[in-house]
């Protein structure tokens, strides 16, 4: 790599990284807190269009 | 070697590079699936389709992290370099695992309504102004699509064709897809998947790239600040200057070293059959440090994918035609001796014998 190359690459890694990380924060952050387990059954749909990957457990509800 | 409009030129090493990518995959997805299907048990069981997905996923997000782990590791640590020689087969890979996962997401996401899946991908959600209901699915669409064109663009054709300055900054766009996907992954899979572990996997992953290119690049910088002690003189010749870089000891033979002088790029020198030889440190492909090199059948021979140019004169052995700047040089007892000023590319200059080695 050339001399002027090699300070660019620097300089991006010292902006990009911090970047990204504070953009990772900012996401763990904004997480919706925990449903409890009597939530969970009568969860919708998160907005994301995202089903919960994890079904939630089936309920029998017996008279 | 050199570029050239021919197909993949497959030797021995790139055999086995990529049967271990190859191999590595089908390893990860089959111990993935397998661990899935133990750990999802009912009744919290996950359809095949989403563990296939999330078995793409990671593995495509892991081999991009190992992709820029490459390139400062090979700086900081020479034994890391046979990952370099093939990395771009490794791009390719990691692009095609993740088009499957993206294949499975639409389809599984988006297969099922009356709109074109690609309508509602793009459509479905727009709470940009979300941060925990963001479409993260469009984070992934872009990074897709960038690692699309530097699969499409990775042979050596298009380095030629586009020159090499211009498709190292379109392939400089490779971070710009590694900051959308940590995105796409802590707007979408960390929203609803809690456990910090995977957080902390995620970030140790962002630490570990950011990291290893700040630790290389600072390395090279010092080692750009820290000029060859040199002395001036002048030269027979009117506007000639020699500059003294050092003692021939310092080179061992069939081997290269670098110096700086002043605010100019890197030189290489080289000893080979009791001579020395000067270039530039610039490789004609992607810029890799030639004076790291070796010299192999009497040429220097690039570290990062061998290319090879003949220390006399700078010039690629036929049929290749690159050519790289070359430099006047002279031994004055053991000490190497160096004109600073590059001549032009492919300049022919008689090496200077080592007395010694003369006898
Ligand atoms: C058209 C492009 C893409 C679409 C539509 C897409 C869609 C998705 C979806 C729907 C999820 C599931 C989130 C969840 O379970 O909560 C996901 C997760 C994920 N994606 Fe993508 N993705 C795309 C591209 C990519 C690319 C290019 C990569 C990496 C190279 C990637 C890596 C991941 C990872 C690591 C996860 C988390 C694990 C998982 O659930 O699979 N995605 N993506
Ligand atoms: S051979 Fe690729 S950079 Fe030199």
């Amino acid at each position: 790599m050339t001399r002027s190359q090699r300070r660019w690459h620097t300089w991006l890694w010292l902006a990009l990284g911090p970047l990204i990380v504070i953009g990772l924060l900012t996401a763990l952050s904004a997480r919706p807190p925990i449903a409890t387990q009597s939530q969970v059954s009568s969860i919708a749909p998160p907005a994301n269009g995202v089903e919960p990957a994890v079904k939630p457990p089936i309920v029998e509800r017996r008279p | 070697m050199s570029a050239g409009y021919v197909t993949v030129q497959w030797n021995r090493h790139k055999r086995i590079y990529d049967a271990c990518v190859v191999g590595g995959i089908a390893v990860y997805l089959g111990v993935f699936f397998a661990v899935g299907k133990t750990l999802y048990a009912a009744p919290n069981a996950i359809s095949d389709e989403i563990l296939a997905m999330r078995a793409l996923g990671t593995c495509a997000f892991l081999l991009l992290n190992i992709i820029l782990c490459i390139g400062p590791a090979a700086r900081l640590d020479r034994r890391c370099l046979p990952l370099l020689y093939n990395r771009r087969h490794l791009g390719v890979a990691t692009f095609l695992v993740a088009l499957a996962h993206a294949v499975i997401a639409i389809g599984f996401y988006h297969g099922f309504g009356n709109v074109s899946p690609f309508i509602s991908l793009l459509t479905s959600n727009t709470n940009y102004g979300s941060l925990s209901a963001f479409p993260f699915q469009i984070l992934g669409v872009l990074a897709l699509l960038i690692l699309f064109l530097m699969a499409a663009t990775s042979h050596d054709f298009w380095l030629k064709n586009l020159g090499a300055p211009a498709w190292k900054r379109l392939h400089m766009l490779v971070y710009v897809a590694y900051g959308l996907l940590v995105m796409h992954v802590a707007l979408g899979f960390l929203q609803t998947q809690r456990s910090p572990w995977l957080a902390a996997l995620v970030g140790a992953g962002v630490v570990t790239v950011s990291s290893l290119h700040l630790i290389a690049g600072l390395r090279e910088y010092r080692k750009d600040g820290r000029r060859t002690h040199c002395s001036q003189s002048s030269g027979t010749h009117a506007g000639e200057t020699w500059v003294d870089v050092g003692s021939v000891d310092d080179i061992a033979e069939q081997r290269g070293s670098t110096v700086t002088i002043g605010e100019s790029e890197r030189i290489a020198l080289f000893r080979t059959n009791g001579c020395i030889s000067a270039t530039t440190n610039v490789c004609a492909h992607q810029g890799g440090p030639l004076g790291e090199g070796k010299i192999i059948d009497g040429c220097i021979t690039c570290p990062w994918h061998g290319w090879q140019y003949r220390p006399a004169d700078g010039q690629s052995p036929p049929p290749f035609t690159e050519r790289i700047a070359t430099y006047r040089v002279r031994v004055v007892g053991r000490r190497v001796e160096i004109d600073p000023a590059p001549l032009p590319p492919g300049t022919a200059v008689e090496p200077a014998r080592i007395a010694e080695d003369l006898k």
